[in-house]
């Protein structure tokens, strides 16, 4: 009996410390948001979040988008194989990019390189009082730290979504051209025949849709971190598992939307 | 009589059931020098967050002028300067835009080269060179940083000055200076200060007044020299470095 009591309470427990977290990212949000057309607009701290999540993310989505283009196109061909489909594999490598994997794959490897980064520099101001330090030079932290680099990423992730679609592209290309027999020229116009702008066009909203959740995620583990060096790590391990789910999850009710 | 420029009254604050001040009462008047002191984790610090508002208390209030402070603080925090612990400068601006940090933002007021301007010149007034102002905090020891902290606490002329533990972990001959610059700094400002320390020897350069915290209360009040020669035991070990052995003494 004591044992079934207990294990009831631990999920009763459970339950209300995820309601409970669901509460104060929902507030945070809230607030956030409510900041985001409010002066000043810390232009500075924009630039420079423009510059770490998109230009130095560039490198390390376009190799990604470049191995899963060529990957998607070899494992299309052995499929379509199988019921005489071959032709089809620049056309679905061009849907599949644009519509799923460039967006999803672009969304975690900056949860990973971005959304890290982003706890754990706020991880460790908190801990060593610079957040505090914000407050009384009469400057709202949120406004300061979290409106910059939301506005960031959320601008900044179509961009890179997009030049993720063009490598994903050019990588089933040079597998299809060089491995698969196909000429360049009729990969290239399969490859743009079939796509459609709304294609594109849900591809590159679900890019902002995902820097959103990035950035505000790593900025709220930031804020909520512990203190100590361990605090800011599980922060910071917090904010990828967050946003991954949250990539993952807002993905599927995106194409649901879309589609 | 005047009202107070700083009053709490009975501020109780407690973290995970723990307490950690109760029904607490303190008054500061302007000009003055007030030191919170006592033992590590004695709640010196939480009560100093409490009059910034960057905790709020469970219950009780802060009066500043007399009037209940309330979020937002904009005003007084406008009106304010503040030394933190380790300096809390931050990592991605060099060190002249750390100093200038309040005066930046207000752009109408200060143009960028008149913000660098009165930056290095606090820099020089707490001892740092031209030199200093171009680099980044991470390449300051941290008495330096200390300094910097300092400098960036008076560069927008504050009435209030907070000190958090301005000399812990420094060396005895940086702490002196440390502790006989926020003297002169405080007396050329004619500001209000608020130091919280548990150093004995800074407390006496830099405070007028004394409010002693021991269990989550205010143990004592007064001037510096009649707190040094209090006969109480525990007030008694605690000024003169001693192992408290008397039953119900420093809580630490």
């Amino acid at each position: 009996m004591d044992l079934v009591l207990s294990s009831l309470a631990s999920i009763g427990r459970g339950t209300l410390n995820v309601f409970e977290e669901v509460g104060k990212l929902t507030l945070f949000v809230i607030s956030t948001l409510g900041l985001f057309f409010r002066k000043p607009f810390y232009f500075r701290e924009f630039a420079r979040s423009v510059m770490s999540i998109g230009f130095f993310s560039l490198p390390v989505i376009g190799l990604t988008a470049l191995f899963t283009g060529g990957a998607l196109a070899l494992q299309i061909y052995s499929g379509g194989s199988r019921f005489n489909s071959e032709s089809a594999v620049p056309a679905i490598v061009s849907i599949g990019m644009v519509r799923e994997l460039g967006p999803v794959l672009c969304g975690l490897m900056i949860a990973g390189r971005v959304g890290s980064a982003i706890a754990a520099e706020i991880g460790t101001m908190k801990v060593t009082d610079q957040l505090d330090a914000l407050v009384t030079l009469s400057t709202n932290p949120k406004q300061y730290l979290v409106i910059p680099r939301v506005a960031a990423a959320t601008l900044v992730l179509p961009f890179l979504t997009g030049v993720g679609d063009i490598l994903g592209i050019l990588g089933g290309y040079l597998v299809g051209t060089l491995k698969l027999n196909f000429s360049s020229q009729t990969y290239l116009s399969q490859a743009v025949q079939f796509l459609e702008t709304t294609d594109v066009v849900s591809g590159l909203v679900k890019g902002a849709v995902f820097g959103f959740i990035v950035a505000i995620i790593g900025c709220y583990c930031g804020f909520k971190s512990g203190m100590g060096a361990r605090g800011v790590g599980k922060a910071t391990t917090q904010s990828v598992a967050l946003s991954s789910i949250l990539i993952i999850a807002s993905n599927f009710v995106l194409t649901e939307m879309f589609f | 009589m005047t009202t107070p420029l700083i009053q709490l009254q009975d501020i109780t604050k407690s973290f995970n059931q723990t307490l950690v001040l109760d029904k607490i009462n303190m008054v500061v008047n302007e000009g003055e020098s007030l030191a919170i002191i006592g033992g590590s984790g004695a709640g010196k610090s939480v009560a100093l967050k409490i009059v910034l508002g960057l905790l709020k208390a469970d219950s009780g209030k802060v009066l500043i002028n007399g009037k209940i402070s309330k979020p937002p603080f904009d005003k007084f925090l406008s009106e304010i300067g503040m030394l933190f612990q380790g300096g809390a400068l931050f990592d991605s601006l060099p060190v002249w835009k750390n100093v200038a940090f309040k005066l930046l933002r207000d752009k109408k007021k200060y143009s960028m080269e008149e913000a660098k301007h009165i930056a290095v010149e606090k820099l020089a007034r707490v001892g740092l060179n031209n030199r200093v102002a171009e680099l980044y905090p991470a390449e300051l020891s941290g008495g330096m940083q200390k300094r910097v902290g300092l400098a960036r606490a008076i560069a927008a002329s504050p009435t209030i000055l907070f000190f958090d533990e301005p000399t812990t972990g420094l060396d005895p001959i940086r702490a002196a200076n440390i502790s006989s610059l926020i003297r002169e700094l405080v007396e050329e400002t004619s500001a209000t200060a608020i130091t919280v320390s548990h150093d004995m020897t800074c407390v006496k350069q830099i405070a007028d007044k004394v409010n002693f915290l021991n269990k989550c209360k205010i143990a004592w009040s007064g001037t510096v020299e009649d707190f040094e020669s209090v006969s109480d035991g525990v007030i008694y070990h605690f000024v003169n470095g001693l192992p408290s052995v008397i039953k119900g003494g420093l809580d630490i």
